[in-house]
């Protein structure tokens, strides 16, 4: 799972509000290196929640990123590549995501985040 | 290479039928000089649609072996090669069974790229372009056919013994044009049209309106090369009808780069296709009217199927006289349907009506296996349909939905505001036994087989991407399998997330293929509002069993777009022609598809969220004892699955978007390879 994937998923178990962000707790985690695309990047750092963003990369160690989202038409090519590395090339292998609202723990397996509820869980 | 001077191709203008009206400007065919051999753009290059030449000489006839006579034999052992398995890869390609008895199909040989049924398949090997065929790829380069920059990287040479021939089709987009197609052995016609339909007897099915049968022949001197772009390659199906003698054509071709070109080209060559698809589906469903609801053609061919699903052509055009070209003027009153672009949306619609029920016809004429030739030749017809019997109805979830479902149904069909951005994401619900039982533990229990027969989106979903996928753009797979459909969206520069409920197939996805995916419940997705710009959801709606279900996976996919954003729906349909493509024929709209899993194919063992925990034997003994995992069992072994679809009547797909239209607008309602199609776009 990378940190792109995290900051689309929400929790949706019941009792939950909004369900985002979810925290990450890793157990393991990969760095793959992934082409630079200057042009996707903009178009994505545009969409993601930075807030989110910048949460989940500081769980992961990927810290140092800006408090609110950077002015992009102003960010340089080794800015956009740190976010780029944080984004897109740091992958959760094993671990939980936690409900932000209720602490249901999801687990990440193979890279994998499990979001299936159990039938008590769901209304 | 042959030293003769290239002859234009002479045409000749014969005007069919009493129109009386002058062509299109465009099919306009002017007598041209046979002038020098350099090379011509198609403004003066006299031909009979644009963007068609033809260079003669290309390959040397004369002298004894001639170039000509040196090629072929080279071809011939190469092919002999192939057939003793010496060749590496699929480069050697035998007539699929299938399709031997039609004839339409010839033995190949494929060197630098592999196409199956027109489809290119990278990752299929194949040996690199040889140097045996340098010599015409350097004589096409000098005589003008091509230039150096479009050089071919590719060559399908394909093979055909008498009465071979190859259905209308346009050359994948993937190729870059022009391609090129150079003749050997004997003279024979290729015939270019706007959906052509081929019957029996010699005359369109269309009888009155032969005006929508639009066709023009050129007939390919053997040694001549046809160079096909523009117009030609892009906005006309090319076929060539059931040779006389044996032929062998060697096509150029050059795999192209992905870009704004080859977007456009598929574009045009995509909305081609499916005018195409629907003036034959017209003709023929107008044919099957005046026949009293029988046709008498050739071949399982649908109305509503792909392009080449027609029979061949009467033998006729192949006595046409060499270098002649014969062309029926369109008439102008056909430019609604065929040239002025895409049809209406109700036009569509009522086309697609109009197929799906020739289609039904078409099943209902099954009691008669046979079919009649042009020559009075009867064939068996394909019996080798999979019936799928009806689902027990006590599998199946209350049909007037209990207060609690409807309620939870109902609450999550309201408009759009309710998901805003902080609003949060709506609470999953449980999933019905017989989705759990014959839709999930199954796909976990075969995942493995699943995924080999199962490598790349269907044609259809490829188009549907490669139009709505930009650089940056966010895409949900909506039940994404075993993610055949990622990748494409990866290639074209944005970024995909497959969800499933089956971890067996996301296994095969994240392990195999390094897809960004999560195990989730499409009728509740884990995933935040107005966050993505494009959804898939293919091939998922057939598997969930109650229809508020059904409307909450609808809204629940179109929930995750953005405004502006679109997304594509596909479910398999009732009406099946003939056993479709996939050769099923569905007893009731609530089915189970049999699934054999092979000996030795090792299933997924998985442990899903939990939501099976609860399971009882008698749930497994009731569905006929052929369901779910059998936990005891041998997971190697040989059984039969079945798997729960509820398949869709005309009509029906659409009305799942109904109670979100304040919010969603269906673009595009539409039949495709035995399934109804919806493309819907978020509006507010």
């Amino acid at each position: 799972m990378r940190l792109l994937t995290h900051n689309l998923l929400a929790s949706n178990v019941k009792g939950a509000k909004t369900g985002f962000p979810l925290k990450i707790h890793v157990f393991v985690q990969e760095e793959h290196e992934t082409a630079f695309n200057k042009a996707f990047l903009l178009a994505t750092l545009r969409k993601i929640n930075w807030i989110a963003f910048r949460e989940a990369a500081d769980s992961l160690g990927v810290p140092n990123l800006p408090e609110l989202p950077p002015d992009l038409d102003k960010c340089d090519d080794s800015m956009l590549r740190k976010y780029h590395h944080a984004l897109m090339e740091v992958h959760v292998k094993e671990g939980y995501l936690i409900c932000p609202d209720t602490g249901r723990r999801f687990p990440i397996t193979k890279g994998i985040p499990n979001m299936l509820l159990n039938e008590d869980e769901v209304c | 290479m042959g030293n003769s001077v290239g002859k234009e191709a002479t045409v000749q203008e014969s005007v069919a039928g009493d129109t009386g009206r002058p062509p299109r400007k465009e099919h306009e065919a002017t007598r041209g000089s046979a002038a020098a051999d350099e090379r011509r753009t198609t403004e003066d290059s006299p031909t009979l649609v644009s963007g068609l030449r033809l260079v003669e000489g290309i390959v040397d006839t004369s002298g004894s072996p001639s170039e000509h006579d040196i090629l072929v034999a080279w071809i011939r052992g190469t092919l002999e090669r192939g057939r003793a398995g010496e060749l590496p890869g699929n480069t050697y390609a035998p007539i699929p069974e299938k399709w031997r008895k039609r004839n339409q199909s010839r033995e190949m040989l494929q060197f630098g790229t592999y196409t199956h049924s027109n489809r290119v398949e990278t990752h299929v090997p194949v040996a690199p372009l040889p140097p045996e065929l340098d010599a015409v790829v350097d004589a096409l380069i000098a005589r003008g056919a091509l230039t150096e920059l479009q050089r071919p990287d590719s060559c399908t040479i394909n093979l055909y013994g008498p009465g071979q021939w190859i259905p209308p089709h346009i050359d994948n987009p993937a190729f870059d044009r022009p391609f090129v197609t150079v003749s050997l052995c004997s003279e024979q016609p290729m015939v270019l049209g706007r959906g052509m339909v081929w019957p029996e007897g010699g005359r369109g099915p269309c009888g009155d309106d032969e005006r929508l049968n639009e066709e023009h022949a050129l007939s390919l001197p053997v040694g001549s090369a046809v160079v096909v772009e523009g117009e030609a390659a892009d906005e006309y199906e090319h076929a060539v009808p059931p040779v006389t003698a044996e032929r062998i054509s060697l096509t150029f071709r050059r795999r192209g780069r992905p870009g704004r070109e080859m977007d456009e080209r598929t574009e045009r060559a995509e909305r081609c296709r499916r005018r195409c698809r629907d003036v034959r589906g017209a003709i023929v469903a107008a044919a099957e009217a005046r026949a009293g609801g029988v046709r008498r053609g050739f071949g399982p061919v649908g109305p509503i199927g792909a392009i080449g699903r027609v029979g061949p052509p009467p033998a006729k055009p192949a006595g046409r006289r060499e270098g002649s070209v014969i062309k029926k003027p369109m008439d102008d009153d056909a430019e609604d349907v065929v040239g002025g672009g895409v049809l209406s949306k109700n036009a569509a619609k009522k086309e697609a009506r109009k197929a799906a029920k020739a289609a039904a016809k078409e099943r209902a004429r099954k009691a008669k296996p046979t079919t009649t030739a042009v020559d009075g030749t009867v064939f068996e017809r394909k019996e080798k349909v999979r019936s799928c019997p009806a689902c027990p109805p006590d599998l199946l979830p209350p049909t007037t939905s209990d207060a609690n479902e409807s309620q939870c149904a109902d609450a999550s069909c309201v408009a759009p505001p309710m998901y805003g951005e902080d609003a949060g994401v709506p609470v999953a619900e449980a999933l019905p036994s017989v989705e759990r039982v014959h839709v999930q533990r199954v796909y976990d229990a075969v995942a493995t087989q699943w995924h080999g027969t199962r490598y790349r989106a269907w044609s259809g979903v490829e188009d549907f991407v490669r139009r709505v996928v930009q650089p940056g753009s966010l895409v949900a797979d909506v039940g994404c399998g075993n993610g055949k459909n990622l990748p494409e969206v990866e290639s074209l520069g944005g970024f995909g997330v497959g969800c499933d409920f089956s971890v067996g197939l996301l296994e095969i996805c994240a392990v195999e293929r390094g897809l960004e995916v999560f195990a989730g419940d499409a009728t509740c997705l884990p995933l935040r509002s107005r966050s993505f710009d494009v959804a898939l959801n293919i091939a998922v709606l057939h598997h969930v069993s109650s229809e508020p279900r059904r409307r909450k996976l609808v809204t629940e996919t179109m929930r995750l777009l953005t405004v502006g954003g679109t997304a594509l729906f596909y479910a398999w349909a009732l009406e099946q022609a003939d056993g479709g493509v996939s050769g099923h024929h569905f007893e009731s709209q609530d089915v189970l598809v049999p699934f054999h899993k092979k000996a030795g194919v090792q299933g997924k063992v998985v442990v899903t969220g939990g939501s099976g925990s609860g399971e009882k034997e008698g749930e497994e003994t009731r569905a006929g004892g052929a369901a779910g995992e059998d936990d005891d069992g041998d997971p190697t072994a040989p059984r039969v699955y079945q798997r729960y679809c509820h398949v869709y009547k005309e009509g029906e797909l659409e009305t799942l978007f109904e109670h979100i239209k304040s919010w969603v607008k269906v673009n595009r309602v539409y039949f495709d390879c035995g399934n109804w199609c919806v493309e819907a776009e978020r509006i507010a």
